[in-house]
């Protein structure tokens, strides 16, 4: 599992970031760390990976302390940046040289990415574009099978069906010993595939809830009209009509609109936050 | 292949690294060797035997420029805010990384460049007309252990402006260390006139032979000491937190 706690940090010469930010990440579940620009996402994830260093604090990875970048824990982390920079190697060179330092690695599964992806291992690295390069940084993330997986703007520059094939992928990738971060703006493109819900706004966690709990607490309306006033808890313009986010009372799981849902905490989280006021924190 | 040193991982680190700058490197070796190449075919041609000595100063001068540069670049894949995560996070512990840059910067590039100027000066020994082997004699000698021992500790100073700088090591170093060897300097000369006044006599007139035999000992004994073995073992060890203290 991945724990921080207590954690502090703050960029030289900028404001506080993260002011005691407390998380827990279990496996077997994929994460969908939401935000808006600045609010933290990236630098969170960088913690968690030990390429930032918090200024007190601790963030651990399955025990392992993050800032302290074992071999060990090393192993069993593969993130994927929203920019990236690769060597114009060949795809089976970067993979020769890369692949021997994840002993768990899989050369059977990073082929059946690479088919699902349509990308063939001579081609050289420094041909592709950008959104195969990232299909291909995908792949062979997945077949380090590193028990964390951090992507961070994971379908920037992927095409349609290569967004399809994504989720497809990352959806069939999922153990129940692994945990997979995914950071986005774009969060239409999560839509069935993640588990659970962080929210992000000004280094703080506004928001930490499970789908399941989100489609049993939450029902998303599209019509506000006759809905009675009491029951709504966040409304915006769709169109000429008034959509919005209702408390579900019925107790019928309802389908999550992750943009209605986003948008909400975003603008009223305690409002939101209220609807799951008996359910136990899990920050 | 978790514990902090492994040697087979070390070995993987050093050919992912050659492999990762395979091109870089190809055309600076493309290049350098072009141009001692004309220069090993011209000047002994148009110089004969004279240019000997030109082409030892030339190749030693090279040989510690390149490895300078080398050692300034090992760890270039760091300095990109684009590359550094991939670099940061191979599971690689800090040692190894210091290591292999170390052996690649260091060792390997001595044996390497060493065979490839002996090459070079076999060409040369050819031109002049002396037989291919005539190279082994001592005015064809471009380095010898004192040479290769000098910039073994020298480029550590290059290794330690890898892992602290970002972007442009190379010129960022020899600012820094210019500046540092100005500062010492001028604080050497500062305390030796508060010693000797303007007197700028320093000599069995006015000091005592235990001053005398203090002062030979530092500059013949302690001094060398420490240029050649604390210097680098330092400056590798300030390497090593520097490294293990990167951020993106």
């Amino acid at each position: 599992m991945i724990k921080l706690s207590h954690i502090n940090f703050r960029y030289k010469k900028k404001r506080q970031l993260f002011e005691n930010l407390n998380l827990n990440l279990q496996p077997g579940f994929i994460y969908g760390l939401l935000g808006k620009n600045g609010a933290g996402k990236s630098s969170l994830l960088k913690l968690i990976s030990g390429l930032l260093y918090p200024d007190s604090g601790q963030c651990t990875v399955f025990g392992h302390h993050a800032a302290a970048r074992k071999p060990a824990m090393l192993q069993d982390i593969y993130m994927i940046p929203e920019e990236f920079e690769l060597p114009p190697v060949s795809l089976a060179t970067f993979v020769k040289i890369n692949s021997v330092f994840y002993t768990r690695f899989s050369q059977n599964q990073l082929e059946a990415y690479l088919a699902e992806f349509e990308l063939s291992d001579d081609a050289k690295l420094s041909t592709l574009s950008y959104g195969q390069k990232k299909k291909f940084l995908i792949a062979f993330g997945l077949a380090t099978n590193a028990r964390v997986l951090i992507l961070d703007e994971p379908t920037n520059g992927l095409d349609i069906p290569s967004k399809s094939q994504f989720r497809k992928i990352m959806a069939a990738s999922l153990d129940e010993e692994k945990i997979i971060i995914i950071s986005t703006h774009q969060v239409r493109d999560l839509e069935n595939l993640i588990d659970n819900i962080v929210v992000l706004e000004q280094g703080n966690i506004i928001f930490n809830h499970s789908i399941a709990h989100i489609s049993e607490r939450l029902a998303f309306e599209y019509n506000l009209a006759g809905v009675p006033d009491q029951e709504i808890l966040y409304t915006e313009e769709l169109q000429g009509r008034k959509a919005g986010i209702v408390k579900n009372i019925a107790g019928v799981d309802s389908r999550v609109d992750m943009e209605l849902l986003f948008n909400g905490i975003v603008k009223n989280a305690p409002a939101i936050n209220e609807a799951f006021a008996n359910l136990k924190y899990e920050y | 292949m978790t514990t902090e040193f492994d040697l087979t991982r070390l070995g993987h680190f050093i050919k992912r690294q050659l492999y990762m700058n395979l091109n870089s490197l190809w055309i600076s070796i493309v290049a350098v060797t072009g141009f001692l190449l004309a220069a090993s075919v011209l000047l002994p041609y148009f110089k004969g035997a004279s240019s000997v000595p030109i082409l030892v100063n030339l190749f030693g001068i090279v040989f510690f420029v390149c490895g300078f540069i080398l050692s300034s670049k090992v760890y270039t894949e760091m300095q990109s805010p684009q590359k550094s995560y991939m670099f940061l996070t191979l599971p690689v512990s800090t040692v190894e990384k210091l290591i292999g840059a170390w052996l690649i910067s260091s060792p390997i590039y001595v044996v390497a460049i060493g065979i490839c100027f002996s090459i070079l000066m076999a060409i040369s020994a050819l031109i002049i007309g002396e037989p291919v082997f005539s190279f082994f004699q001592s005015k064809y000698l471009f380095l010898n252990i004192r040479d290769i021992s000098a910039y073994m500790v020298l480029q550590t100073i290059f290794l330690l402006g890898a892992c602290t700088f970002k972007g442009n090591n190379f010129m960022k170093t020899l600012l820094a260390a210019f500046i540092l060897f100005t500062v010492l300097g001028m604080y050497t000369g500062g305390v030796g006139y508060l010693l000797f006044g303007e007197s700028r006599h320093f000599g069995p007139d006015n000091t005592s032979v235990e001053f005398r035999d203090s002062m030979r000992f530092l500059f013949k004994e302690v001094i060398p000491f420490l240029f050649w073995f604390v210097l680098p073992l330092y400056l590798l060890v300030v390497s090593y937190f520097k490294l293990k203290e990167r951020q993106v």
